[in-house]
């Protein structure tokens, strides 16, 4: 018996349930689990021991499995990859679930997905942000990067292969990687998708008289329309995506030269790859044949008058419409040739062209936008004060910009707007908006401008106060919506883009109430606000000082009686006035999950008045957020008031508005509020969290995974220079807390009725 | 006292500075002197105001005291103090009483980094009072009629500790600076750094793409001066890549992943 097998069956306790089968005492003995590292050298059995406990520390039958197959994945035991692979299966697993994740072990090296991990070439993942970034510093709109199958783009996403195998350097790999980001790039800014029928009307009359062909109703964009002029819609895109590719490729060696020159060494290495196509017809053979010559085959089959018209393309086009007149000459030649066509293999750099997709995102793109725009405008209406009736219109712009290159012109935006006749210089965040609006329609249509009735009121509702319900979860790409990753202490490492938490403001209240709360605490709050001032910045009056602001005098008549005596007079003769400036930006976390409802809700809020009363005297920044969560996909951070927020009655109302929603999910916030403060300049920088109990929350972030993704969050935190303290008023037990924030950085306050003394007070002893 | 009129002397700038206007600056910047108001220069780091200022000196033929801000520059050291020497006390002239003096530019760069009190002495000089009272000597002293304050700032820190106050921003006349534009940039860097016109082109796109890379990962983009920087290295023949590696890459970033994303915008560039 080997010195795991014991081990190994202890993990597994009887009866044991697979997919296939429940074992009972004894089964697990017979199939011999517990031998199948026997004829492992000791290190790889370690090394597989270990990735048993890792996976059965999630799932215990992922590790049974993984006994099972562990034959399969021998290479890689030898290789020392195993610590990989299983980051592998748990990310599927957490991804995809357990039957993915149990068929990607049984497979083994025989998965197809294996390939993504240990395949030839290189993998997006390998690339890191570097890509991403890269992108984003080729124009001003932020553009993110998808995994996919396919490469292609949707306007606001560029999704690629998530590996790419056709070349063994991985060098060359990478730089395919980049030359087809920047395509899909080049496609969003040269305005690919933006092609307009009624621009090119003349071209598209001409194109229906030549074929006279049916268009089909349900196409969306102009681009498909367009298509959809030709007999053979196929065959128009092929040739479009070709001319499209050089009309790319004329904006590269412009604007890239260097990544030009780099793609032109890259060709022959594409050229070389690419497989011959057989029984094709001849129409297919030459349109293959002119994506060669592109590639720079010099004896390509192609018809001179081709290759000479995509040439002077090249010298020549600069906008779609040029491309569409292309396509439409192009294929005249082509359509005449022998068929079918089938098609051929693009270039494998250029990506997919779909209208349809790229249509039905810039159409939510464009809601999207609206929604915003109403919602700034709302803002500054309401900001101006309430009015009888408004009337809102844009100054005419010397001049609209519709196509071209996406980069410049801003100063045609308008920058200021009139609201009943008053020109409004237009703030920031609605200038980017406005900005999205000109670049989309070339105008902002009238009816973004009709005023409703609740905006030209007082009061407007926010549109993120919508209800909560457990179905409601966030978006990626939402607004306000942060995507932030967990600790998962069972693999020792982080699950990427795991948490999506929500900032959001919590609706004000009435002011009042406050007011009220206050006078019942007046003889506290008094006496609270008295030891605060005796805070407030001391001024030293340091003496004997090399330089300074005033003479020390002591000092000066010492130094001349000193000279008088012949004695070495003294050079220390100044005073200067030191101002230990309290330099602090402290964040409170409070904790709205559904057990501090009631009681230790109010508790909270009153608590919360009095600390802003008291840190109101001594001018440090601060700032409150409430949080709670629904499951990772769903974290909630309510800000009541921001670092750079004023103490006043919205917050005051606010204050009285926080209420108890959900769970606990404390990595979420900590993280997010870490990212906040580490931007913020200050000497000291604090972040206290009032909580009511461990971490919890609906999707397993509780017992010790939710303790330990808190505790690693806040490990983060001291790493930025941030000093984290808890107030806990967990009865229970505390021993949790220690573990997470460390000795000395928490309190427990048992009767909930002193914390509005107390917090106060801790955040006194804290800063002093 | 007579020290410090002959020192002045120093402060004149005898060769014209290279600068080449983006807007209306220099007829705002001459008017607003000849009004006697004190002007504010709003801008990024490396964007060109401190040259604005000097050139402008020369233009008007006017001494330049620049004085760069910090977080412990008082009030004393702007206006000037008592020091001892063998035995006597002496007042010294601060920059600030000096330039009020003589009828110079006096120019307070990054102004919100100096301490709080400094703004304070420099108020009864940006309105139409222009004295400076000076406490220690117990005298007020009148700005020559050619004195001219000019502060900066920049306001991309978007710190709430260095803010302007709005008392003392609301005496300034403000002038707007950014990054020249796509054309000019390439003109000032092929002229400072003596590349050729489209080696400068390379270098400002370059520049270009880093700043479209602020509040996307980086702080602020490569400035002007960076590329200048950058240009200077590449005259003197270390390779155009290499160079923006140096001054640019590494300048802007400790980030691992950054810095690999900024060698790809080179590589593609160059």
């Amino acid at each position: 018996m080997s010195a795991h097998s014991l081990e190994i069956l202890s993990l597994f306790p009887v009866p044991f349930y697979t997919d296939r089968k429940i074992y009972f005492e004894g089964d697990l003995e017979e199939e011999g689990i517990d031998k199948v590292l026997d004829d492992f050298g000791a290190e790889s059995a370690d090394s597989v021991m270990t990735a048993v406990t890792t996976l059965h520390a999630v799932k215990p039958e992922l590790a049974f499995h993984l006994l099972h197959s562990v034959d399969r994945i021998e290479p890689l035991i030898e290789a020392g990859q195993l610590e990989l692979w299983t980051k592998a299966v748990l990310d599927l697993y957490d991804s995809q679930g357990l039957m993915q994740a149990r068929d990607f072990i049984r497979f083994g090296k025989d998965h197809p997905l294996f390939n993504r991990y240990w395949g030839k070439g290189i993998s997006l993942r390998e690339l890191g942000s570097v890509l991403e970034t890269y992108l984003n510093s080729l124009g001003k709109e932020h553009l993110s990067i998808k995994e996919s199958n396919s490469h292609y783009t949707d306007t606001s996403f560029i999704y690629l292969p998530e590996r790419l195998t056709i070349f063994s350097a991985s060098d060359k790999a990478r730089l395919l990687y980049k030359v087809m980001a920047t395509c899909s790039y080049a496609q969003i800014a040269l305005g690919t998708y933006r092609l307009d029928l009624a621009g090119i009307a003349a071209l598209a009359d001409e194109i229906r008289q030549r074929y006279s062909c049916r268009e089909e109703g349900e196409v969306l964009s102009d681009l498909g329309r367009f298509f959809g002029l030709f007999p053979n819609p196929d065959l128009a895109a092929d040739i479009f995506g070709l001319a499209e590719t050089v009309r790319i490729e004329a904006w590269m060696i412009r604007y890239l030269p260097g990544l030009y020159r780099r793609l032109a060494g890259l060709k022959g290495d594409i050229l070389a790859d690419r497989p011959d196509i057989l029984n094709a017809s001849e129409i297919s053979t030459t349109i293959d044949q002119a994506v060669r010559w592109w590639l720079g085959l010099k004896e390509a089959k192609c018809p001179r008058v081709i290759t000479d018209m995509l040439k002077s393309f090249f010298e020549n086009g600069s906008r779609v419409e040029d491309t569409a007149r292309l396509t439409s000459d192009l294929y005249r030649f082509f359509s005449v040739l022998e068929g079918p066509y089938m098609s051929v293999a693009a270039l494998p750099y250029s990506g997919e062209l779909r209208p349809e997709v790229a249509e039905r995102e810039r159409l939510r793109r464009r809601e999207s936008t609206r929604v915003e725009f109403r919602k700034e405008l709302e803002r500054l209406i309401c900001d101006l004060g309430p009015e009888e009736e408004v009337r809102i219109s844009v100054p005419p712009s010397r001049k609209s910009s519709r196509s071209g290159l996406r980069s410049q012109p801003r100063q045609e935006i308008p920058d200021e707007i009139n609201i009943n006749g008053r020109a409004i210089p237009v703030p920031e965040a609605l200038g980017k908006v406005i900005e999205e609006i000109f670049e989309d329609l070339g105008s902002i249509p009238s009816s973004y401008l009709v005023v409703t009735d609740e905006m030209s009121g007082h009061h407007f509702s926010h549109l993120c106060d919508v209800s909560l319900g457990p179905a409601n979860l966030l978006s990626e790409n939402g607004k306000g919506v942060h995507v932030l990753d967990e600790w998962d202490y069972r693999r020792n490492g982080y699950r990427k883009r795991w948490a999506l938490l929500r900032e959001t403001e919590i609706s004000s209240g009435e002011a009042e109430g406050a007011d009220e709360i206050l006078s019942n605490y007046a003889s506290l709050v008094r006496r609270i606000r008295r030891q605060f001032e005796l805070m407030r910045q001391e001024q030293v009056l340091l003496r004997k000082q090399k330089d300074g602001d005033e003479i020390d005098l002591d000092e000066a008549v010492a130094s001349i009686a000193d000279l008088k005596a012949g004695v070495h007079p003294s050079d220390q003769l100044f005073m200067r006035l030191k101002r230990d400036r309290r330099d602090i930006a402290a964040v409170f976390l409070i904790d709205l999950s559904g057990s501090t409802n009631g009681w230790i809700n109010s508790m909270e809020r009153d608590m919360l008045l009095i600390l802003c009363e008291a840190l109101s005297v001594l001018k440090d920044r601060f700032a409150i957020y409430g949080f709670s969560g629904n499951t990772r996909l769903r974290c909630e951070l309510y800000r009541i008031k921001a670092l750079g927020d004023n103490y006043d009655k919205s917050v005051k109302g606010r204050i009285m508005n926080i209420k108890a929603y959900e769970y606990t999910r404390l990595g979420p916030p900590i993280r997010y509020l870490t990212s906040l403060l580490s931007n913020t300049e200050a000497r000291t920088k604090l972040l206290i969290t009032l909580s009511d109990g461990k971490p919890d929350d609906y999707d397993g972030y509780r017992g010790t995974y939710g303790v330990e993704d808190t505790r690693q969050a806040l490990i983060e935190a001291k790493r930025k220079g941030i000093h984290p303290f808890c107030i806990t008023i967990d009865k229970a037990e505390h021993s949790y807390i220690k573990h997470m924030y460390g000795e000395v950085n928490y309190l427990f306050i048992d009767d909930i009725s002193l914390l509005p003394l107390k917090v106060p007070e801790i955040y006194r002893k804290l800063t002093s | 006292m007579h020290i410090t009129e002959k020192d002045i002397e120093e402060y004149f700038i005898r060769q014209e500075p290279f600068y080449l206007p983006t807007g209306d600056e220099i007829n705002v910047f001459t008017r607003s002197w000849e009004n006697r108001l004190p002007v504010l220069l709003k801008g990024p780091t490396g964007c060109g105001k401190t040259r604005f200022v000097e050139y402008m000196a020369w233009r008007l033929a006017r001494p330049l005291v620049t004085v760069a801000c910090h977080d412990d520059l008082t009030a004393a050291d702007l206006v000037g103090r008592y020091q001892i020497k063998g035995g006597d006390t002496l007042w010294v002239d601060g920059p600030l009483t000096r330039a009020v003096r003589s009828g110079a530019f006096c120019y307070l760069d990054e102004i919100v980094e100096a301490r709080k009190d400094t703004t304070v002495v420099i108020h009864p000089l940006s309105d139409d009072r222009r004295i400076l009272p000076v406490e220690k000597l117990g005298k007020i002293i009148e700005a020559a009629p050619e004195f001219m304050l000019i502060i900066s700032y920049n306001p991309g820190y978007q710190s709430v500790m260095k803010d302007l106050k709005p008392s003392t921003r609301q005496r300034f006349v403000s002038l707007e600076f950014s990054y020249p534009e796509e054309e000019l940039e390439k003109k000032i860097v092929s002229k400072e750094a003596g590349v050729p016109n489209d080696t400068a082109a390379a270098f400002v796109k370059v520049g270009r793409m880093t700043r479209n890379l602020k509040e996307k990962g980086l702080v602020e983009g490569a400035s002007t001066r960076l590329l200048i920087h950058a240009g200077k290295l590449a005259a003197s023949g270390i390779s155009p890549a290499e160079a923006c590696r140096y001054a640019i890459t590494g300048t802007l970033s400790d980030d691992k992943e950054m810095e690999a994303a900024i060698s790809e915008m080179v590589d593609a560039v160059f």
